[in-house]
């Protein structure tokens, strides 16, 4: 298992006998917009965080509306790095709990934005690592028990420059939550706290 | 063990989370709340630290500034937090659980913690009638219930059984953490475990503690044994008391002040008997005062018991500051007696401990020329530690004198081994010049 970790930084990447795992992995930046060190730019989510408010900006209102949750506001990301308990989280909506637009009720543009978003993250790794993923999580299966959901100022939208503002994809294994939270460094701007996990098969399901 | 394990890996997680979370120069921007139990044998008294801006998201309002806002977070923290008894056989941590406890909600306060402004509120939670506190299931979704990430830490702070002895602002090092309520997990079953002799073995360290730490107590008592190997010869201090007769005066002084103290340790520790504080501290500065007299001049005329006289009397007094430890722990039923036995057993045995590395050598010293000087010496410096307290305690008068006999009580070899040096060296001086230890041997 490789184990990068440091401020909002946490890589896990397990091998299982040749086949490559790349959950959970959390990812916040602040700024979430490029920034320059020595000469490089650097941009760690800007393309996931566009990817996932692209999919939102695609949906009809009423989309928009099922896919908001109610009642529910995001501090940060749900299912984060100190859920642990040595075993795989057991912390994910279940249940009636499960709310959101459904990705396989939507139309075909709609879910072509999911799977681009869902690219975002997965397409980070090699790809014999990120293919059998990307399929298993974009599968016709995976889309109908796959949700599209957002929290925050229901006034605002989706927007991420918004504090509170929160985004998730929740399918049968894949799992990625965006929380836009106020500056700290960097105030007047909101930053990005982002995981994505895999619910069966983080650090290879082999802990 | 290892779900203790596991729960501190939750935390290390929780807190890297957290201040991994925090900028360089900044407040923290997502904040967990904490709960810290402290478990009776009677009710459960928890304090919610809660992060002020995440109950104004769960309440959904711009500001909470106190104490304006106290009744509203009052009833507010009374919807989202209970506790229950353990049904027999239920999935961990799952439904309301059996008879409810009663939530009394009380003072709300603003306190900044790690920088950041929260609102902390006491609550009390009483166990319906013949169910102990031992195991129950606590319910919260205080912030929770909106802010759906939200995490509360869940201690204990106070648990008599764990040899918690000291809740409140007084409690000590980190709170025992017994686990984390999330989403999907609102509910926490609390086992208590450990055993009453972790509580009883706890109090009595704390009464080893007293002794140690509270000179004025041991000052008392050895000021008070300083004429014990004596005899009495017209009013006055006179030479060696045989060794027996000696041992005898010592048993009955520590007897006597043991008695004294704990009859009303017990009285103080159960509430039949309150007094105020500071005059009790000004007696006592007052009683090591009347022990350096009687050191330097017999009090009462007579045989033995003269001393025992003084040390039960003044022991009345020491006791009542003794209570006054005990009964800021806030126990009660079992829990007081076996504290109560605890504590007191933990005092004498500091005290015998004492008396036994002191009393051979005032027994050999009694035997040369030295003890004259050293009794009147030992009646000075707890005549000045006595007049120093009075001082300080009556009169707010700051003076090294307090200090000072703290500082010689916290390094008793500074004390004992000179003690022990001189009476070996004056009694074989006295040995080799044919003095009163073998005259009267």
């Amino acid at each position: 298992m490789l184990q990068i970790g440091g401020h909002h930084l946490a890589y896990n990447i397990t091998y299982l006998a040749g086949v490559g795992y790349p959950t959970p992995n959390h990812i916040g930046a602040e700024p979430k917009s490029s920034f320059t060190i020595d000469g490089g730019t650097y941009a760690p989510v800007e393309a996931e965080g566009a990817a996932l408010v692209a999919v939102y900006a695609g949906l009809a209102n009423d989309e928009l509306d099922t896919a908001y949750l109610q009642g529910q506001s995001f501090s940060d990301v749900l299912v984060g790095p100190d859920n642990g308990s040595g075993a795989l989280p057991s912390d994910y909506p279940t249940g009636s709990n499960r709310t959101g637009a459904l990705v396989s009720s939507m139309s075909s543009e709609e879910q072509a934005l999911v799977t681009a978003a869902i690219e975002q993250w997965v397409g980070d790794y090699d790809p014999e690592i990120a293919e059998p993923l990307l399929a298993a999580y974009t599968s016709t299966s995976a889309y109908s028990d796959t949700y599209v959901a957002w929290a925050g100022s229901e006034s605002a939208g989706v927007d991420p420059d918004v504090s509170g503002t929160y985004m998730r994809i929740d399918g049968p294994r894949l799992w990625i939550e965006v929380a836009c939270q106020s500056g700290i460094v960097i105030q007047g701007q909101t930053h990005y706290h982002t995981i994505f996990r895999d619910k069966l098969m983080d650090y290879g399901n082999s802990l | 063990v290892t779900g203790q394990v596991r729960l501190l890996a939750i935390a290390a997680l929780a807190a890297v989370a957290i201040a991994g979370q925090a900028g360089p120069a900044a407040a923290h921007p997502t904040l967990a709340s904490a709960v810290l139990l402290d478990v009776g044998a009677d009710a459960i008294d928890a304090e919610l630290d809660l992060p002020l801006d995440q109950l104004q998201a769960a309440m959904e309002v711009e500001s909470l500034p106190l104490p304006a806002s106290a009744p509203r977070i009052r009833a507010y923290v009374a919807a989202h937090l209970g506790a229950a008894t353990l049904p027999a056989q239920t999935e961990p941590g799952s439904g309301d659980g059996g008879a409810g406890y009663a939530v009394e909600v009380g003072e709300v306060s603003a306190r900044s913690i790690d920088g950041a402004p929260h609102a902390v509120v006491q609550v009390r939670l009483t166990p319906p009638a013949g169910a102990s506190t031992d195991s129950f299931r606590l319910r919260d979704d205080v912030i929770l219930a909106r802010v759906v990430s939200h995490k509360i830490y869940v201690s204990l702070r106070r648990d008599f059984r764990r040899g918690r002895i000291e809740g409140g602002e007084a409690s000590s090092g980190k709170p025992d953490i017994l686990g984390v309520i999330r989403y999907q997990h609102d509910a926490l079953d609390v086992d208590r475990g450990g055993s009453w002799w972790r509580g009883a073995a706890a109090v009595a360290r704390l009464g080893v503690n007293h002794i140690a730490e509270g000179s004025d107590h041991l000052l008392f008592l050895l000021v008070l044994l300083l004429p014990a190997p004596l005899v009495l010869a017209r009013r006055a201090w006179s030479g060696p008391a045989p060794i027996r007769r000696a041992l005898r005066e010592v048993v009955a002084i520590t007897a006597a002040f043991t008695v004294g103290h704990s009859l009303t340790l017990a009285l103080g520790a159960v509430g039949a008997v309150q007094l105020p504080g500071p005059p009790v501290e000004i007696a006592i500065a007052a009683s090591i005062a009347v022990s350096a007299v009687h050191a330097v001049r017999p009090l009462f005329a007579g045989g033995i018991g003269r001393g025992a006289a003084i040390a039960a009397g003044f022991g009345l007094i020491h006791g009542l500051a003794f209570a006054t430890s005990l009964a800021d722990l806030g126990l009660r039923g079992r829990e007081l007696g076996l504290a109560l036995l605890g504590f007191n057993l933990g005092i004498e045995a500091m005290q015998l401990a004492v008396v036994a590395m002191v009393i051979p050598w005032l027994l050999l010293l009694a035997r040369t020329p030295l003890y004259r000087p050293l009794r009147l010496g030992g009646a000075g410096v707890g005549g000045l530690a006595a007049f120093g307290w009075i001082g300080e305690r009556a009169f707010g008068i700051a003076s090294p004198v307090g200090p000072a006999v703290d500082a010689a009580f916290r390094h008793p070899a500074w004390v004992i081994a000179p003690l022990a040096a001189t009476a070996l060296l004056a009694t074989a001086a006295a040995q080799l010049r044919g003095g009163w230890y073998l005259r009267r041997a």
